[in-house]
């Protein structure tokens, strides 16, 4: 993020780094102090506000629908699995720089680099055999700890897609540390109604969303999820964790 | 079962108060200054008089209108959320929010954000940047020297883009825009230390906004807001050193003591502004008395800057009995 | 419209939803709100006057008003995404800019620009008039001179009965519905929004009913400003 400071103020910093006294008095590992609340956007099947003190605000949302798997057209991989998008928006209240289409390349970044920790399908041998052998234990999770073979609803046809949106509201620094917190509260939070399928015969297969909001399902896998601590080799104006 | 009767409410009551309140409604002119009090509410309330947008402060033609107010139909209005201030006759309101509106005189830090011809533009967070003139600085070599070419060639080597300076308010451009100038020895480029922001409204004009703590800290109120806190530098007059007027370099011997010291000013004062406490050195010093029983790495955290805060007040109310 | 005269919420033809907002919850910009209408949740952000960004765009006697107004894909039932560029999306920023106005006193602040940014969290109905709420209380927040409050509210057409501020259930089942945005203290309407037919002879109704809805919505507002600026006047005058 550029933002001006002065020559000065940088070697302070640094030296500050160096002699383990920050500039706002913490130490080299301290972090700021962070608040974390769930279930704030009543439309969203799940999702969490996180703020570090000192400006950052974040909101993510996951949403749940129900869509068609994607196969790779490569390995066939796919086929049992549910999909997670991942999408980051910088508002441009968060920031003056973010006006306009000035926070596009930020936008970018983020949402590429959520999608590669969280939806990004392995192509291990393990998770292929992993289809055939029905109920086999401990079923091989996506990088993001998420198993998305649970979210499959018919193979081949039909999985819930989660949609994770994050929307940063206001920039104090140390984006990426609060999406991750803020996603994995998130995926916590979220509750993805139950499933009833039926064998039609003939490979044909039929499904019913149950309707109930006292029984559904949790994301499995939301405890292997990863958070983020970004460490900083050098420092920078808003830097959370610097190590020298 | 049991059913009542209540006799029936009369009527004559019921009329009259429709008829005030049906009058009220038509609110004609007539009628809005007999309701309102003729006094205005200015002068009623010694205390705190706050106002918001398209309030009447006052339906008295003697008063002149000031910054925030507006005159309709012989009444002056409130443009704006805030506090209502009256000297003499000349009657204005005082946004608790805002941007920095300055006065000539008035102690700015700023930041350098473009070097232009002959000019730096200058960031006092007011609604336009702010102007240094090449022709309002001290330039090195002797206070008096004049100007020449390569001045205007170097300008970068004395102010360049995200430098902060401390300067003095001198007049106003036609468009409202200030101009400044750094020239005297306790104007000019900040180092050794750090920046905070805070709303402009909170630092009040004082006889000086240079303040040397106890603590060994140096601290400059900016009144747009804009405050450095930087190690104490023992003053020097030393009419030879402009040379160092526009260095860069931190003094070498900043320890680690002074920079917790500097932090834990800087850390007051940031619970000072969330807390939307006035800010001056005495505060400060109050501030920092208070602090010294929490652990630096702490003072982020808001329940103990608020305590930090309140601890504060309470001291400055006891020191005034 | 059940037999009891309650709408589907139950509320009274001329009930509001409840509104509830905060001011400067943000950190970098210079004045915001959080308002929520209801179920709409809209967050406001306003950065200056500050320095015009594109000096082409410096008028040299007033500040420009420059108005952003995004929607999270998260805020509707089915999720969507809108791009930037999203014509809706820029037609309703017309619509608050052209609002704010006539009502900012921008020839306080000469060579300047004022940005309003919008964003959209959560919409049960009404978005306009929750965005032109909370971007006055925004306005207000960051100290900008306004010569009034501008007011918004929806009034609509119901099964045949006159209402006012509608959720999403009510927008939806084709109604004709009036958005107007109007100053309280001088009764001027700076905005009057509407894109379904409606007979002539019930415009009439549909705007003075409207016009109740703003004068309630002022009281609301005010209270949020005046509450704020007492809080901070007393902690300032310690």
């Amino acid at each position: 993020m550029p933002s001006l400071i002065s020559p000065a103020e940088r070697d302070y910093i640094l030296k500050g780094i160096e002699c383990n006294v920050r500039a706002d008095g913490r130490q080299r590992p301290d972090y700021r102090e962070v608040t974390i609340e769930t279930g704030v956007v009543s439309q969203t099947s799940g999702s969490a506000r996180v703020r570090i003190a000192g400006g950052t605000d974040v909101l993510v949302s996951v949403k749940a629908e129900i869509g068609p798997v994607q196969v790779d057209p490569e390995t066939g991989d796919g086929a049992d699995k549910g999909q997670i998008v991942c999408n980051v928006e910088c508002a441009p209240s968060a920031s003056q720089q973010f006006e306009g289409r000035g926070a596009d390349d930020l936008n970018n970044e983020l949402t590429q680099m959520m999608s590669r920790f969280l939806s990004h399908n392995t192509n291990t041998p393990a998770h292929k055999s992993s289809s055939t052998e029905a109920g086999a234990p401990a079923a091989p999770a996506g990088p993001g700890g998420i198993n998305l073979s649970k979210l499959c609803i018919i193979p081949g046809q039909q999985c819930w897609v989660l949609f994770v949106d994050a929307l940063v509201m206001d920039y104090g620094g140390n984006l990426m540390d609060a999406i991750f917190m803020g996603t994995r509260a998130a995926i916590y939070d979220t509750r993805i109604p139950k499933t009833e399928v039926q064998d039609l015969g003939d490979g044909q297969f039929e499904f019913e969303v149950l309707d109930d909001a006292e029984d559904t399902d949790i994301v499995e896998g939301r405890e292997d999820m990863p958070i983020c601590v970004t460490l900083n080799k050098v420092s920078d104006h808003f830097t959370i964790l610097s190590l020298e | 079962m049991n059913i009542s009767f209540h006799s029936p409410v009369p009527r004559a009551t019921n009329e009259k108060s429709r008829k005030k309140s049906g009058k009220r409604h038509g609110g004609n002119e007539v009628d809005m200054d007999l309701d309102d009090d003729h006094e205005g509410v200015v002068l009623k309330d010694p205390t705190i008089h706050v106002v918001t947008p398209a309030e009447v402060i006052t339906t008295d033609t003697a008063f002149m209108r000031g910054h925030g107010t507006y005159i309709e139909e012989e009444k002056v209005l409130s443009s704006l959320a805030g506090v209502v201030e009256r000297v003499n006759k000349l009657i204005s309101v005082k946004p608790l929010h805002s941007r920095y509106t300055g006065e000539i005189g008035d102690v700015v830090v700023g930041r350098i954000t473009e070097v232009a011809q002959k000019r730096w533009k200058v960031d006092v967070s007011a609604r336009q940047d702010a102007v240094l003139m090449l022709s309002s600085v001290n330039l090195p070599g002797g206070v008096q020297r004049r100007k020449q070419e390569s001045d205007e060639l170097q300008m970068r080597n004395f102010f360049m883009e995200g430098d902060l300076v401390v300067a003095e308010v001198q007049a106003f451009f036609g468009d409202g825009a200030y101009s400044l100038h750094t020239r005297s020895l306790k104007y000019g480029k900040l180092r050794n230390g750090s920046f905070i922001s805070v709303s402009p409204a909170l630092v009040q004009r004082c006889k000086s906004h240079f303040h040397s703590l106890s603590c060994g800290v140096d601290v400059i109120l900016g009144l747009n807001g804009y405050i450095w806190v930087s190690a104490h530098v023992p003053e020097s007059l030393d009419e030879i050193d402009t040379e160092q007027v526009y260095s860069n370099k931190n003094k070498d011997d900043i320890t680690p003591s002074d920079r917790e010291s500097i932090a834990r000013v800087a850390n007051c004062i940031r619970a000072l502004a969330q807390e939307f406490i006035f800010i001056n050195d005495t505060i400060i010093s109050f501030a920092y008395e208070a602090s010294l029983q929490h652990a630096l790495k702490d003072m982020h955290k808001k329940e103990i800057m608020h305590e930090i805060a309140v601890e504060a007040v309470s001291a400055v109310d006891n020191m005034k009995g | 419209m059940a037999l009891t005269g309650l709408r589907i919420d139950g509320r009274r033809p001329g009930e509001l939803r409840k509104i509830t907002s905060t001011t400067s919850v943000l950190s970098q910009a210079d004045g915001s709100a959080y308002l929520e209408h209801g179920n709409t949740k809209v967050l406001a952000a306003v950065y200056g006057p500050r320095e015009a960004r594109h000096r082409a765009l410096v008028v040299h006697d007033r500040a420009i008003l420059n108005v952003e107004f995004n929607v999270a894909p998260f805020s509707t039932g089915e999720r969507r995404r809108r791009t930037k560029n999203d014509k809706r999306l820029l037609e309703m920023a017309s619509f608050i800019k052209q609002s704010f106005e006539p009502v900012v006193i921008a020839a306080l602040y000469p060579r300047s620009q004022i940005d309003i940014y919008l964003q959209i969290i959560q919409q049960d109905g009404g978005i306009l008039q929750a965005c032109i709420n909370a971007a006055t209380l925004a306005l207000i927040d960051a100290g900008i001179a306004m010569t009034d409050y501008v007011c918004a509210c929806t009034a609509g057409w119901v099964e045949r009965e006159a209402v006012i501020d509608l959720n999403h259930i009510e927008e939806s089942s084709d109604t004709s519905e009036v958005t107007i945005a109007m100053l309280p203290k001088s009764n001027k309407v700076t905005l009057a929004q509407m894109e379904s037919r409606l007979h002539v002879d019930k415009l009439e109704e549909l705007l003075s009913l409207a016009s109740e809805g703003c004068k309630q919505i002022h009281q609301v507002l005010d209270k949020t400003i005046r509450d704020r600026a007492e809080d901070l006047a007393q902690k300032m005058a310690v």
